[in-house]
């Protein structure tokens, strides 16, 4: 491959790789594109992070208005869905951890069908979550003028339905795009388009659900146990 | 990685080499290649067509707001068009001018070349963020279109949620173009951290670099706050959830925090570009280096970092507690050092300096004053108690309007004066650029001038009609109006016809040392015609012709 | 800047192994079981401190051994950094506001002031 007329002929076995993606052009070499794009996943991820602050912050605000009358809304909630579906998202943490594992060793195979195993694991979570919102829509427990339970009516525990609602919809549309990147680098894995030098898009995919753990870890005592 | 192509030819006498390359806008012809370009120049004239198509409807939206506010009642049209004036007003010129202007254009333009790097870090991502700007801006318009709204630019809640007006088509274009912000954002930290040719450290980078550096950081952490009120204020208005309604519980103020928390870091992310800009402009036209590179380096952190805890300063009179008020107003008071830190740094760059009074130049002293005059009258109002009889008066706007147009449009033009040759290989006409200039200064003071006036008499913001003694001055501000519109006209003429008709530029018709100019104008597809190393500072005066020439490899 | 053998793979990827993910994987369980038990004591508001500070481990781990952070660059570091310092920033001041507002109770309305036009007759 060509290298850079400042520097000697070196071989980089990143270019030399059979599934070497095209380098941009403003890149000398794969390990700085590789860098660079980690780092890009990164930046925007604390811009993900930025969004649940300004919910986080409003449930403490609203918390700090309703005091128990809200606190009654989260004993209402159900732990066990809640506790069940934390455990649903670290395992698919694990499984996605160890599929950059793999790749980064070159077993792109492993990974391809951790990555499968993981799409698998979070959707579970998104049907717990479904059983769930119909338990509480049963209950008479929804969002705004919908709210029809009788045995908490105060505005407090209506607030607090309103904010979970808000809160678990938003984190469970990013699940949907994670697992939609999940299933694009599975299915690139699939087809052995990945080894030890190339992978940066499985890290990427893998960094985003990660975020998406990390959320649920704070969304979950604070919708369900600090009761 | 390109083919090293063979090494410039230089002409007799020593001036710029003739280029190998076709610069970039002939590097490819036809509409593709245009909009499907990774080119981040391209991208940058993209951006400043739709930019300035913005600007324009921004201004006519003013224009109207101006002359219905010729007569103390009705001139032209009702009230609740009115109210959908200014509230379209201010959403175009935030969302579609102020906030996207000098980074998408100038940044995407210029920073890449400024570092020595052939594009920014990820070219797909700068195209995906223009598209994604064309499709908030379209539904911004499909909004304006379907009624618009009449809440304000600040979607104040409850109202925003119980209107009938668009509210959810536009706050979901404005999503979208917090999306186009924040993914450029992105591209311009990964390009200054990875991206910085060889030589080139942190603190010799140019100082536009460090300007949009602190903007990106801005971008990334405010915005993402914007985009989740915006969501929970398109779904109170469609879904009727309630989350800030008092029919259900709601609290309008935490809307309020959250709207702002975004909002007034937002402010700086339109100045400190236009901060750049100026720094880039002083250094050159008075051919000294910045009077100290440090201070202005730290100062756009500084201003970027306490940005973000000043918000609750438009909040002094919403209901939220005393103490909280306290705080904001202790802390909003500390910004302004940083800035009055630059602007002292700026004006002692100027001295024994060589100061050349060309359009760009004109720009940056007509900007000292305005942006002086805005920011020490922001200290005035950030006085919680004098803000009581302030706040939401026209006081309010003319400060804002300093800046905003004093500020972040006037350096806006300064930039599109000042990098006008190296963008296009073109000179615009000097006069004509003089006198549009001081035009808009001279219609922009008389503008907004009187609205500090009628401001502090008690004329209310956002009001339809206001009592016969106010009338004066209102006619004064719209004649002020009238000129600012045909001075930035004449600008906008003056430019456009220098595109086709302008005298040729040579590389560097300024004489610059900055690092854009030691390349031809306008640049070939990849900046440089070979990777440069960078082994002196973009301010450095002090070197002789050759010697600068030399240290850029 | 090219480098004469530099992989997308540098040394320290090494230091996180599938074992180590293993046991953080276990240690996040034990720390969600022991999260949850701690809730169903109903300590007050020694709960929310606790859960917190569960959490916050859970991230760490999540983060330094999952997300790799023990390898990273000091700028992802400062980045992450300051995205916590601002949203802590947000969260405390917003929720400040609430827990300092003072309501007074509504003063009786004093009696209203005599009539100004008394002398001109009529009343």
């Amino acid at each position: 491959m060509s290298a850079s007329p400042d520097t000697p002929e070196v071989v980089d076995p990143a270019a030399a790789s059979p599934v070497a993606p095209g380098l941009g052009d403003q890149y000398d070499t794969y390990a700085r594109q590789h860098r660079a794009r980690l780092f890009g996943m990164w930046v925007f991820l604390v811009s993900e992070l930025l969004i649940f602050a300004g919910l986080f912050s409003l449930y403490a605000a609203y918390r700090a208005e309703y005091g128990a009358d809200f606190a009654a809304g989260i004993e209402h909630n159900n732990a066990t869905y809640g506790t069940i579906n934390t455990l649903v998202l670290i395992t698919s943490s694990f499984t996605v951890a160890a599929a950059v594992h793999a790749v980064r060793g070159g077993r792109t195979r492993t990974a391809a069908r951790l990555l499968y195993v993981t799409i698998a694991i979070g959707a579970v979570f998104l049907v717990i979550k479904g059983l769930e919102y119909s338990t509480h829509l049963h209950e008479g427990f929804a969002p705004g003028p919908y709210y029809s339970n009788t045995e908490l009516p105060q505005f407090g525990a209506r607030m607090f339905f309103t904010l979970y609602y808000i809160a678990t919809g938003l984190h469970g549309l990013h699940v949907v795009v994670g697992l939609g990147l999940l299933a694009f680098v599975a299915w690139k894995a699939h087809r052995l388009r990945y080894d030890e030098y190339h992978h940066v898009g499985v890290e990427m995919a893998g960094l985003y659900w990660h975020l998406v753990d990390v959320i649920w870890i704070f969304l979950w005592p604070v919708l369900y146990l600090m009761g | 990685m390109t083919d090293a192509p063979t090494p410039a030819v230089t002409s007799d006498a020593g001036e710029e080499p003739i280029p190998v390359e076709p610069d970039y806008l002939h590097a490819e012809r036809g509409v593709l290649s245009w909009l499907l370009t990774k080119d981040h120049k391209r991208i940058a004239i993209m951006y400043y067509a739709a930019i300035v198509l913005s600007l324009i409807l921004g201004g006519i939206f003013a224009l109207v707001i101006r002359l219905e506010l010729l007569t103390p009642e009705r001139t032209i049209i009702d009230a609740t068009t009115y109210n959908r004036m200014f509230t379209l007003h201010g959403v175009t010129m935030v969302w579609l001018f102020l906030l996207p202007g000098i980074p998408s254009i100038f940044g995407n333009f210029i920073l890449p070349i400024q570092l020595g790097a052939r594009d920014l870090a990820f070219p797909r991502l700068n195209l995906m963020s223009w598209y994604l700007f064309v499709i908030g801006a379209c539904l911004l318009l499909g909004g304006m279109i379907a009624g618009g709204a009449d809440t304000g630019w600040t979607f104040y809640v409850p109202y925003s949620s119980l209107t009938p007006t668009a509210v959810t088509p536009i706050g979901i274009g404005i999503f979208i173009l917090g999306f186009s912000s924040i993914t450029t954002a992105v591209n311009f930290v990964a390009t200054t951290h990875l991206l910085r040719t060889r030589g080139l450290g942190w603190f010799q980078m140019p100082l536009f670099v460090w300007a949009l550096y602190a903007t990106s950081l801005i971008i990334l952490l405010a915005t993402p706050v914007l985009g989740l009120v915006l969501i929970l204020v398109a779904v109170d208005h469609s879904l009727h959830f309630g989350i800030f309604d008092p029919k259900y519980g709601g609290d309008p103020v935490l809307f309020q925090h959250l709207f702002w928390f975004y909002s007034h870091p937002a402010v700086y992310i339109m100045i400190l570009p236009a901060m750049g800009i100026i720094s880039e402009t002083v250094s050159t036209f008075s051919r000294r280096r910045p009077f100290s590179y440090n201070a202005i380096a730290y100062a756009s952190l500084g201003i970027a970092f306490i940005g973000f805890l000043t918000w609750g300063h438009h909040m002094f009179v919403a209901g939220m507690s005393e103490w909280t008020a306290g705080v904001f107003g202790i802390l909003s008071m500390f910004v302004g050092i940083f800035s009055a830190i630059k602007v002292f740094t700026w004006t002692g760059t100027l001295h024994r300096g060589s100061i050349r009074f060309t359009t760009p130049m004109v720009f940056f002293f007509s900007w000292l004053f305005l942006f002086v005059f805005g920011g020490m009258t922001g200290i005035a109002i950030a006085t919680q108690s004098l803000d009581v009889h302030w706040h939401d008066t026209y006081f309010i706007v003319a400060h804002f309007h300093y800046i905003m147009v004093g500020g972040a449009l006037t350096a806006f033009l300064g930039g599109a004066h000042y990098w006008f040759p190296k963008m296009f290989g073109r000179l615009y006409n000097e006069r004509v650029g003089l006198a549009s200039a001081t035009g808009v200064f001279l219609g922009f003071v008389l503008t907004f001038t009187p609205q500090f006036l009628l401001g502090n008499a008690g004329m209310p913001r956002r009001y339809y009609s206001y009592p016969p003694e106010f009338q004066w001055l209102n006619v004064l501000s719209t004649g002020g109006a009238v000129l600012l519109a045909g001075a930035l006209l004449l600008t906008l003429i003056n430019l456009l016809v220098a595109l086709k008709w302008g005298e040729r530029a040579g590389a560097n018709p300024w004489g610059s040392r900055s690092y854009e100019w030691q390349t031809p104008s306008p640049p070939p597809t990849h900046n440089f015609p070979t990777s440069p190393t960078f082994s002196r500072g973009p301010y450095d005066y002090d070197l002789t012709e050759e010697e600068a020439r030399e240290r850029i490899a | 800047m090219a480098h004469a053998q530099t992989p997308a793979q540098a040394p320290a990827h090494h230091r996180i192994t599938a074992r180590t993910n293993l046991f953080v994987w276990v240690a996040l369980v034990v720390l969600t079981a022991l999260s949850y038990g701690a809730s169903r004591l109903h300590l007050g508001t020694a709960d929310i401190v606790i859960a917190l500070v569960i959490a916050t481990i859970k991230t760490a781990l999540v983060m330094l051994y999952f997300m790799h952070v023990l390898e990273e660059t000091f700028a992802t570091r400062a980045a992450i950094g300051l995205a916590v310092l601002l949203f802590l920033t947000l969260l405390l001041i917003t929720v400040g506001d609430p827990l300092t507002r003072r309501t007074y109770p509504r003063a009786p309305a004093p009696p209203a002031p005599a009539p100004v036009l008394q002398g001109l007759g009529a009343d």
